[in-house]
């Protein structure tokens, strides 16, 4: 199988999907036709996209799924009725409770008022400042980092000049990664390489947070 | 001469004066609605699940939840493309959740053959395959390949939506939709060769 463009004059190989389809504009598709006259080897995989398509009546009847009969799905309709019904307000009974909410809510709260006033012992330095919270909730406009994993990712098309520079293999995370902030790095020296140079390093912080990430490696040192 | 009263064919409804009917209440106009697009569900359901039980499980939770999220689509899209968005997400996960109880239940030895075997069809090669036979190698064939691509072609074979509604659905470029429909047939080619022609 060639994943492989054709010439960068030409037209996206993809188009051909689209072509068979009927989704190309009539200038697109006429495109493909005069690139398909030019390129008879490309009919095999036209062929290919149009035994395929959705809009080729033989194999869509060929693969038709078969439907399930109507008693079937005159149950899961049942059940679709019976969910939505379970999820439907019902306003003339709450109606009727709430009075009997702030009755019982307001009497509760007054008992539990009481009982803190009589039962709280007296604090020692009544005039000490709350302690901080250790942990700060997370800012809602905090930068969430996604991780893709390999099944995430899949590369379909990439040009020739580019295929060197692809790795392969499995990545070298193994556990969840921990994440340390500036706060818990200190850089104490920095040693020269083998050829006694030291690596060019800014002396002006980042102005953005620049997290660091630890994590367990498969690679030995 | 008398003049005969003019006949207005009677449409059927459309699906937001159907919503609209079911917003106030008329569980008729959930039946309509169901009537109209449990087969187009269904198709979705059970080609991303391969499975008659779990593929009514995702028709049923896509309707519940499509018509309990009504302002999640309203004005954005049509009910169709919202319907199959929620069906297919629901496919995938029901999928996702039974094969996580499938490796569960095997043990280790069975576990290692379970993972080496590719989804095959006990046809002989070189035979034409009649449709039942063309269906399950479909099926099969469908389950190997990539989730993205799986889903780009099913919605737009089965759910019989437009690269336009299939790129909406999916958030995604109608380029991409071109891409995904192009490898995925040229996998599902290569792995039903091995079958027979198509």
């Amino acid at each position: 199988m060639n994943h492989a463009r054709h010439n960068s004059d030409d037209i996206p190989i993809e188009w051909l999907a689209a072509y068979v389809d009927g989704e190309l504009d009539s200038c697109a598709a006429s495109r493909v036709e005069t690139w398909l006259a030019r390129h008879p080897e490309a009919l095999e995989e036209l062929r290919i996209q149009e035994g395929l398509s959705g809009t080729n009546a033989e194999f869509r009847n060929a693969v038709q799924v078969p439907m399930p009969d109507d008693a079937v799905f005159a149950d899961v309709l049942a059940n679709i009725e019976a969910e939505l019904a379970i999820e439907d307000p019902k306003p003339t009974v709450r109606a009727k409770r709430w009075p009997w909410v702030i009755v019982g809510g307001t009497a509760a709260a007054a008992v539990l008022l009481i009982a803190w006033l009589q039962f709280t012992p007296p604090t020692e330095k009544p005039n000490q400042a709350p302690q901080a919270k250790l942990v700060e909730p997370m800012r809602e406009t905090e930068p969430v980092i996604e991780f893709a994993s390999a099944d995430d990712v899949e590369i379909v098309s990439m040009f020739d000049r580019d295929a060197p520079m692809l790795v392969i293999g499995s990545h070298p995370m193994t556990k969840v990664p921990n994440w340390a902030s500036s706060e818990d790095v200190v850089l104490e020296w920095v040693e020269p390489d083998h050829q006694g140079w030291f690596p060019e390093m800014g002396n002006t912080p980042s102005p953005t947070p620049s997290p660091m990430v630890l994590m367990p490696s498969t690679r030995g040192r | 001469m008398g003049v005969q009263p003019a006949v207005t064919p009677t449409l059927p409804p459309g699906d937001e004066q159907l919503l609209a009917r079911f917003a106030n209440g008329d569980r008729t106009a959930l039946e309509e609605l169901f009537q109209r697009y449990r087969q187009l569900a269904y198709r979705v359901a059970y080609r991303l699940l391969g499975h008659e039980s779990d593929a009514l499980d995702a028709v049923q939770e896509g309707f519940v939840k499509a018509l309990t999220h009504l302002d999640g689509f309203q004005g954005r899209s049509s009910f169709k493309t919202w319907l199959l968005r929620i069906v297919s997400n629901a496919s995938l996960d029901l999928g996702r959740q039974r094969k996580r109880r499938d490796i569960l239940q095997l043990d280790p030895l069975t576990m290692r053959e379970h993972e080496s075997a590719l989804p095959t069809v006990s046809v002989e090669p070189g035979r034409d395959l009649d449709h039942q036979d063309l269906r399950q190698a479909l099926d099969a064939a469908l389950e190997s390949l990539p989730e993205a691509q799986r889903r780009t072609f099913v919605l737009h074979v089965d759910g019989e939506l437009s690269y336009r509604e299939v790129a909406e659905i999916l958030g995604i470029s109608i380029g991409t939709v071109m891409s995904r429909l192009f490898y995925a047939r040229q996998k599902l080619r290569g792995l039903l060769s091995a079958q027979a022609n198509v």
